[in-house]
């Protein structure tokens, strides 16, 4: 096993416990760090493969997630913010407008 | 003049118009009816002033009715025509005077006048219609148009088990009317109009029907179809379907147990008309459709048609004779009385069939003033049980000199109408086997029992209601004797009853030309049918 | 085809004779409940006046020829049914003897029911009856006459049970109808047998003899069965004694002197119908009926029970003697028979009238136990009694000794002197000549001289009861039939018959005979206390007979109750079959096709339920199948 595969594994993992948390956590904003983590993991792995084609385009993209990560956050937060605004929670189990009224 | 259509359209017209009149004034409908029954006894009087004597069909009205063209399967009619001969007019006028006393007789009903009396009068226009149709499509929209009002007044103003007395009144006489549907669309597709050339056009026309030449080559019911089914001939079948649709209407034995439950629950009025003019039917189809049509059937049955006549006789008078309910007796002697009729159309000689016309004619009479005295004892205790009663003639002597008038009449004695009929059809049938060999003696003397037996289970009745010391279990009130409308009722019956007895020319005169003629043709063309 | 009739003087003498006690009856009928008293006076003066036509009506016949009238009554088949009428010697002494003493009934009625509630029912009935009688009498087609006949049976019947409270009459009139119907659907089957053979009905009629041999012979059998039924012959008599439940007038009238006799007088009347085999039927059945009748009139205790047998007998004896061909000792015996037996019973009334006055209505004053010693206290009811007991005896000097022997003369010629059946037919009529003096002395004997055995205050019966006792006792000598007491001969001969030659060693014998019988019978009865003697009620196992043929019929009738319940339970059969395939057709259509369709919705809306709880609102959830159908997605797309 090389370096690089060990490293595949990590962005799995990465990804699998950010799924986890994104799944489980009851906290809209724990969910939105486990989103984090997932968006990091596939940076990871563009990387990872842009170290294996020797260019430059897996870095770019990189940056770019990266760029939009944040900005996601911020609109993340700021929904968050805004519903716990609105809701008065901000866990998302409590909150199912979506789903058709009984 | 068309005083046939008057006689038939005038109840049900005023049937429709008077549904329009608001059921508050209750006690208008029977003034209503009692005034069309009177019209039609107008009517009837015109009829029979213009009737003369001579065979043949008289008063005819013929108008097309329903014309389709049907295509390649050629041209469907069907026409109004009516028209009266002997059989009818006697029948028609029958009708016309019991319906009168049968309106007279519904007086006393109370619950819902408007409907009855519209039913009663529908009922009227259908049993006309009936009598005066030659076209079997119409007679057997009139036919059926008899049922339902019958159905509904029985099981609406009937006894205590009418809905069970209606449903099964319904059934059969529904099963009878089926049997006969099938032979009418049988008759249709094999009989064509003798005008008809090249293109076949198919009609109901009842006097067609009789003539052998309109029937079409090699249909059901032609003569040189060589199809079978069973043993017999398709024409064989359309008669036995056509009889068992009529003897249920008759009753015969053993088709005839609607009858004594349909009496029981009937009301007064409804029995009347139920005895007196719907059992009828039952032997004015065979003489005037199923006897006529098929004449090679008619004579090769009638052995069979005489026995069930026979068996009817005998049956009926024997259960009477077990019966413990007055109005069952009376139900079962319908059976046996309505036995000699068919008796008398089996000899198929003109004694015979003079004596079934008669007979049918003076059952109506006398059966009618039966079940009436039935219904008088019925109105003042509601008690219709032979065994609760002994001694009523100390107590009611007027009613019971009706009694035994008519319980006289009605055993065969003579000086009575009944007595002549029956004796006509005893000389019919005794005469059959040497005149045409188709009933043998011994049915004849053998149906003279049923005169011992009737007189068995009158003098019996008597016996034990009206003579003796005097009794009445649960009476609720007073016995009293015969009151004024009650004489009204049951007078001209009696009266009738007496004046036919004494006089049988008075309507033997429309019979005798009926009879002579039913039997020559029948025998014409039986003779050219049989090989 | 028939001639239109002559109305001539005895024309509307005879309508009149027929419809007077017509107009009697009606007039009763129609008369208030409260004037009833007026019935026995409008009936007893119209029969006086009947009786008087009746009269004149007889002289005019037996002055000239037959009168005969037709007129067409209906046409059946092109062929005429006549309402005929033939007047004759015999018929108009019929007619005669029939208003007469109908007249002296109603006479007699007048003080018998004077007390009866019905009288109005009572006179109505019995002028109905004197009409249906004469019109029977009268009438020569043989539908009129069997319409008649009928109708005299109805009347009959409704006289026998005028008592309409009492259990005992109504029993025996219904009887009797029955036992007549019997015998009337003889009569009836014999009428078809002619009219089907020979088309006509008129008795004189030549085509009526133009029918195969088999069918004539079978005709007079039937018609003679309506004579048995009628005339109460063996095996149909038992209904004769019962009738005696009706009020004693009209035992008088109906069931001795007139109904009963018209089976006679019509075997007299179609006699030429007759084949040689109904002669011997005829005969061997009257002679039985003669010898059961005196049997059973010597064991009776109630006097008009004897009477009724003794009725039975002497009616055996007539039809005999018709048989054996002695038609005029026949007819004329007939004629005698219904003055004598009239005379008893209206003695027997006025007897039985005498006891209910003396109001002991616990006796049975019928019982001749209870009698005795009645001589001194009714004379003229005795005298007259006598006089008609003897006639009925035969003793000379009376009518019945006239016609008996008449008969026995006759008899004892057709006999012939060979020995054959025909021996024991008329040895027959000997053991009854011998038998009724035996139980008439009985009768008279208990009645009128035993010791009495009750001390009564009897009366004799009113005047208006006892002029037709008187009239008839003096009817029963025989000064009016023959000047001679004993030879026929010198007869007056208003019936026109040849008679013949009477053999006096007949006379002879009859007369040594009797007087053997008087002779014993009152050795026998001298010294007898009535009421050892036993009661024995000659049946004849009749009874037993008939009643089983009730059980039978009404085991018939119970048995066609069940072949009802059989049709109705096959009917409610199909009926519950149709109820329970139309039950199993519900089921299906509820269950099966609308299940289907059912089922169809049922799984859509399912699935829906399992896609729509994935949409539960929850992100989390929400993102969890989204990544799951990325999975999904792209493990199909690497594989």
């Amino acid at each position: 096993m090389s370096k690089t595969d060990l490293l595949f594994y990590l962005s799995a993992f990465l990804f699998c416990s950010g799924l986890l948390i994104a799944v489980t956590k009851k906290n809209a904003i724990v969910v939105l760090m486990g989103i984090e983590l997932m968006l990091n993991a596939a940076n990871l792995n563009l990387v990872l493969f842009n170290f294996q084609k020797k260019g430059m385009d897996g870095q770019l993209f990189a940056l770019f997630i990266i760029i939009v990560a944040v900005c996601e956050a911020a609109v993340g937060i700021a929904i968050i913010l805004k519903t716990y605004h609105y809701y008065h929670t901000s866990v998302p189990d409590q909150i199912s407008d979506l789903k058709e009224k009984n | 003049m068309y005083l046939l259509s008057l006689l038939i359209f005038i109840p049900i017209g005023t049937a429709l118009l008077a549904l329009l009149i608001p059921s508050r004034l209750a006690s208008s409908f029977r003034s209503i009816a009692l005034g069309v029954s009177i019209v039609q006894v107008i009517i009837l009087l015109l009829i029979l002033s213009q009737y003369n004597y001579e065979g043949g069909f008289h008063l005819i009205e013929k108008i097309p009715w329903i014309s389709i063209d049907l295509g390649s399967w050629g041209l469907l009619q069907a026409e109004y025509f009516v028209a009266l001969d002997g059989l009818s007019l006697s029948m028609v006028a029958l009708s016309v005077f019991i319906l009168l006393i049968a309106t007279i007789s519904s007086w006393t009903i109370e619950k819902n006048r408007k409907g009855y009396f519209i039913l009663l009068l529908i009922l009227n226009g259908a049993i006309i219609g009936s009598f005066c149709a030659l076209d079997f499509l119409l007679f057997y929209v009139f036919f059926e148009f008899m049922l339902l009002p019958m159905y509904f007044l029985i099981g609406i103003w009937g006894g205590v088990k009418r809905e069970y007395a209606s449903i099964k009144f319904f059934l059969y006489t529904l099963l009878g009317s089926i049997l006969i549907l099938i032979v009418i669309v049988a008759l249709y597709i094999s009989v064509k109009t003798p005008e008809s050339s090249d293109r076949i056009v198919h009609t109901f026309n009842v006097l067609h029907m009789q003539d052998v030449n309109n029937l079409i080559p090699n249909s059901l019911l032609s003569l040189d179809s060589t199809k079978l089914l069973g043993s017999f001939s398709f024409r064989y079948w359309a008669f036995l379907l056509l009889f068992i649709g009529f003897i249920i209407k008759l009753p015969a034995v053993p088709f005839h147990t609607w009858l004594p439950d349909a009496h029981v629950e009937a009301p007064t009025p409804i029995s009347v008309i139920l005895a007196a003019l719907l059992l009828k039917f039952g032997a004015y189809g065979l003489l005037r459709f199923a006897y006529p049509i098929f004449p090679d059937a008619a004579i090769h049955f009638s052995w069979f048609v005489g026995l069930i006549g026979l068996i009817s006789i005998i049956y009926g008078a024997l259960n009477a004779l077990s019966s413990k309910d007055l109005k069952r007796l009376i139900a079962y002697s319908s059976v046996s009385h309505m036995g000699f009729v068919l008796l008398g159309i089996a000899s198929a000689t003109v004694e015979g069939i003079t004596g079934a016309v008669y007979q049918m004619f003076s059952h109506g009479i006398i059966s009618a003033m039966l079940f009436l005295i039935a219904g008088v004892l019925y109105d003042r205790t509601g008690d219709r049980m032979i065994g609760n009663y002994s001694g009523l003639a100390s107590k009611m002597r007027n009613y019971s000199a009706f009694v035994l008038i008519a319980f006289f009449a009605s055993m065969g004695l003579p000086g009575f109408a009944g007595f002549m009929g029956e004796v006509m059809i005893f000389f019919g049938a005794f005469q059959s086997s040497t005149v045409n060999g188709l009933i043998p003696t011994w049915m004849a003397i053998t149906a003279t029992l049923g005169l011992l037996l009737g007189a068995a289970y009158y003098l019996w009745t008597i016996q034990r209601m009206f003579y003796g010391p005097f009794s009445v279990k649960n009476v609720t009130s007073d016995l009293t004797d015969l009151d004024s409308r009650e004489y009204i009722m049951l007078l001209p019956l009696a009266l009738a009853a007496l004046v036919f007895g004494v006089l049988p020319q008075l309507l033997l005169n429309y019979i005798n030309p009926f009879a002579s003629e039913f039997v020559n043709n029948l025998f014409q063309s039986g003779n050219v049918l049989t090989p | 085809m028939i001639a239109a009739p002559e109305y001539s003087f005895s024309f509307w003498l005879t309508l009149s004779v027929l419809v007077i006690p017509l107009v009697a009856s009606l007039s009763c009928f129609s008369i208030k409940q409260k004037i009833g008293w007026l019935a026995p006076l409008i009936s007893s003066v119209l029969l006086l006046i009947a009786s008087i036509l009746a009269i004149v009506l007889f002289f005019q016949v037996s002055n000239s020829a037959e009168v005969s009238y037709s007129w067409v009554w209906f046409t059946l088949n092109q062929k005429e049914i006549a309402f005929s009428i033939l007047l004759d010697s015999n018929t108009s002494i019929m007619i005669l003897i029939v208003t007469v003493i109908s007249f002296l009934v109603h006479l007699f009625s007048i003080g018998y029911m004077a007390e009866d509630q019905h009288q109005v029912r009572y006179f109505g009935m019995l002028g109905f009856f004197t009409f249906a009688m004469l019109g029977l009498v009268m009438s020569s087609n043989l539908l009129i006459t069997f319409i008649f006949w009928e109708l005299v049976g109805v009347s009959s019947y409704r006289l026998i049970a005028h008592y309409q409270e009492k259990e005992s009459a109504i029993k025996a009139a219904t009887k009797a109808f029955l036992l007549n119907k019997i015998g009337d659907l003889g009569f009836l089957i014999g009428l078809i047998i002619f009219w089907s053979w020979s088309g006509t009905l008129e008795i004189g009629d030549p085509n009526l003899l133009r029918i195969p041999a088999f069918w004539l012979t079978a005709a007079g059998v039937c018609i003679f069965i309506g004579v048995i039924g009628k005339s109460a012959q063996f095996p149909l008599f038992n209904w004769l004694p019962d009738a005696m439940e009706g009020p004693t007038p009209v035992s008088a009238l109906i069931h001795a002197a007139t109904m009963v006799a018209a089976g006679v007088f019509l075997l007299m009347r179609i006699s030429n119908l007759f084949t040689e085999d109904v002669f011997m039927l005829i005969a061997i059945t009257g002679s039985i009926t003669t010898v059961a009748g005196a049997i059973g009139a010597l064991f009776q205790f109630d006097i008009k029970k004897v009477l009724a047998y003794s009725t039975i007998s002497q009616l055996g004896l007539m039809v005999m003697a018709m048989g054996a061909g002695a038609m005029q000792g026949g007819y004329f015996h007939l004629l005698h028979h219904a003055f004598f037996k009239a005379g008893l019973f209206l003695g027997a009334g006025a007897i039985i009238h005498a006891m209910h006055q003396n109001h002991q209505s616990n006796l049975d004053a019928q019982d001749i136990r209870n009698l005795g010693g009645l001589r001194k206290k009714l004379p003229v009811t005795f005298i007259s009694f006598a006089i008609c007991a003897a006639a009925l005896a035969g003793i000379p000097f009376t009518s019945g000794f006239v016609s008996k022997e008449l008969i026995l003369t006759q008899m004892t010629t057709w006999a012939g002197n060979e020995i054959s059946w025909r021996w024991i037919v008329m040895s027959s009529a000997w053991v009854v000549t011998l038998l009724t003096p035996i139980y008439t002395f009985r009768l008279i004997w208990f009645i009128f001289f035993s010791k009495p055995q009750h001390q009564h205050n009897v009366e004799e019966a009113p005047v208006i009861m006892r002029i037709p006792m008187i009239v008839l006792a003096t009817g029963s000598l025989a000064i009016l039939s023959s000047l001679s007491p004993i030879h026929i001969s010198s007869a007056i001969n208003l019936l026109q018959h040849s008679y013949p030659e009477i053999n006096s060693k007949v006379s002879l014998a009859s007369i040594v005979i009797i007087g053997i019988a008087l002779a014993a019978a009152f050795y026998i009865f001298k010294n007898q206390e009535v009421k050892n003697q036993k009661l024995i009620t000659p049946h004849f196992y009749l009874d037993v007979v008939s009643n089983y043929f009730m059980v039978l019929t009404l085991k018939l009738s119970e048995a066609t109750k069940g072949g009802d319940k059989l049709i109705d339970s096959v009917i409610h059969g199909i009926s519950y079959l149709q109820i329970t395939f139309a039950h199993i057709t519900g089921w299906a259509d509820r269950y099966l096709v609308d299940g289907f369709v059912d089922g169809i919705a049922y799984s859509a809306k399912g699935v829906g339920a399992i896609t729509r709880s994935l949409a539960n609102g929850k992100i989390q959830s929400y993102l969890l199948w989204a990544m799951a159908g990325l999975v999904i997605f792209i493990v199909w797309i690497l594989y």
